[in-house]
């Protein structure tokens, strides 16, 4: 019996429950968006840059996606983060 | 927004996929878990895993209850192995992303990484095809005989009902009852309660397992010889001592397998009396509501039953015991009439 584990850091029946969930998805959205690739944080950040509005964000990561975003509305209520000191 | 770009961000990316995940139909959609497994799985993780939530509370007992019962959110070894699996579908040996993980997440993901690509023991396809529909029983019991330990879970997970008898199913149950391993019996304890496999080995497996020192794989058994009803004398004992046990989900899988009953031992009774009077001064519904269902069948007069059990020690649980009583039986009165109205519309 080995030392050390060489395996990954959790359980057998937790990495069969990600790999299902994850298969899951998959099998869902299809193959191709698991072959999309891996935005770093800093691309992130950088998409909301040059005061973006959400709506914007969220269309770049629409294309990302290659997920229609046209009919997501995102409603921020200003009366609501002027009342608790917020205002982004 | 511009206090938090990082917070508003990952919640913007965290719902988009929600919506990904919704108008492609997936049903589990609403489990904040998947969703975050989808996000990192899409390439879009990086900012949600600055952000870490725990909860070590509030877990299901039942570790096999993946959708019915799951977690609030993904921890961080969870988060290290989906980072793994999306740079190995990905192909990626040294992916860039690691130099964007926090230090936590760093070593397991790249530890995890190294192991897929060394053995390739991963239940996810690499070649885009549906891997989880389309298989036979047959398939999956072959999967259970040659895969690792997860790929067993999952198989077993998979094997569905049949009508007819199939003597490679039962003994794919049996052997792996007597894996010895805990997270294959607990499994396939689980499978069972859904094949319902009459076979005497695999019954006399249960039993055995039902003397198990476990609580989980006791109270699974128990439960799944009660669904089977295959109880005997043993199993009722067990059940019986069941009642007595500090943990909530132990008692209940007691009660429920003696509710089965239409008669119980003398000997049952006190431990059902004292099971009882703690549901009654926990104030715990559920468990109140399953004692009386069970007296109702035990006994021709429960009221009898509770006036004589809390008149002199606990008078003040009496009216709760009676009100339930009087719920119980009007259930059970709705159940009967809905019964007798399906009947009529199907011979009419």
């Amino acid at each position: 019996m080995a030392l050390f584990s060489s395996g990954p850091t959790l359980a057998a029946d937790e990495k069969a429950r990600v790999e299902y969930h994850v298969q899951q998805i998959i099998d869902c959205i299809g193959g191709d968006r698991s072959q999309l690739p891996i935005l770093s944080t800093a691309t992130l950040l950088g998409m909301t840059q040059n005061f973006r509005s959400p709506k914007e964000i969220m269309q770049l990561l629409g294309e990302h996606l290659h997920h229609p975003t046209g009919d997501i509305r995102v409603q921020v209520i200003p009366e609501l983060l002027k009342k608790v000191g917020g205002g982004g | 927004m511009k206090q938090e770009p990082l917070l508003t961000t990952a919640t913007l990316v965290n719902r988009l996929v929600c919506d990904l995940l919704v108008q492609n139909g997936f049903a589990y959609a609403h489990l904040p878990e998947l969703v975050d497994m989808a996000v990192i799985t899409t390439g879009l993780g990086a900012l949600q895993s600055h952000i870490s939530l725990v909860n070590e509370g509030g877990h299901f007992w039942d570790s096999t209850q993946w959708e019915t019962f799951p977690r609030p959110f993904l921890d961080r070894h969870g988060v290290a192995y989906t980072y793994a699996v999306a740079a190995w579908l990905r192909d990626q040996r040294t992916p860039t992303l690691l130099e964007d993980l926090p230090a936590e997440l760093k070593k397991p993901t790249k530890k995890s990484i190294k192991y897929l690509f060394r053995t390739g023991d991963c239940f996810v396809s690499r070649d885009h095809l549906p891997a989880l529909s389309g298989k036979t029983n047959s398939e999956w019991v072959q999967a259970t005989e040659e895969g690792s330990k997860s790929k067993k879970i999952i198989a077993i997970r998979q094997l569905a009902p049949t009508d007819q008898v199939d003597s490679r199913l039962s003994e794919c149950i049996l052997s792996q009852l007597k894996s010895g391993d805990r997270e294959l019996c607990l499994h396939t304890i689980e499978a069972q309660a859904k094949l319902l496999i009459q076979d005497p080995a695999v019954i006399d497996e249960l039993r055995l397992l039902s003397t198990s020192r476990d609580d989980q794989i006791r109270a699974k058994v128990i439960m799944t010889l009660t669904m089977l009803g295959a109880l005997d004398e043993q199993s009722i004992q067990v059940a019986a001592k069941m009642l007595d046990s500090r943990a909530r989900f132990v008692v209940y899988a007691g009660i429920f397998a003696l509710t089965s009953l239409p008669s119980v031992p003398e000997e049952i009774v006190e431990p059902a009396n004292r099971g009882f009077v703690r549901s009654l001064q926990t104030c715990d519904y559920d468990m109140i509501g399953l004692f009386t269902s069970a007296w109702i069948r035990w006994e021709e007069n429960p009221e009898q039953h509770f006036e004589a059990l809390l008149k002199h020690d606990s008078p003040e649980y009496l009216e709760l015991a009676l009100e339930s009583l009087a719920n119980a039986r009007e259930q059970l009165a709705n159940a009967s009439s809905e019964a007798d109205a399906v009947e009529t519309q199907e011979s009419a």
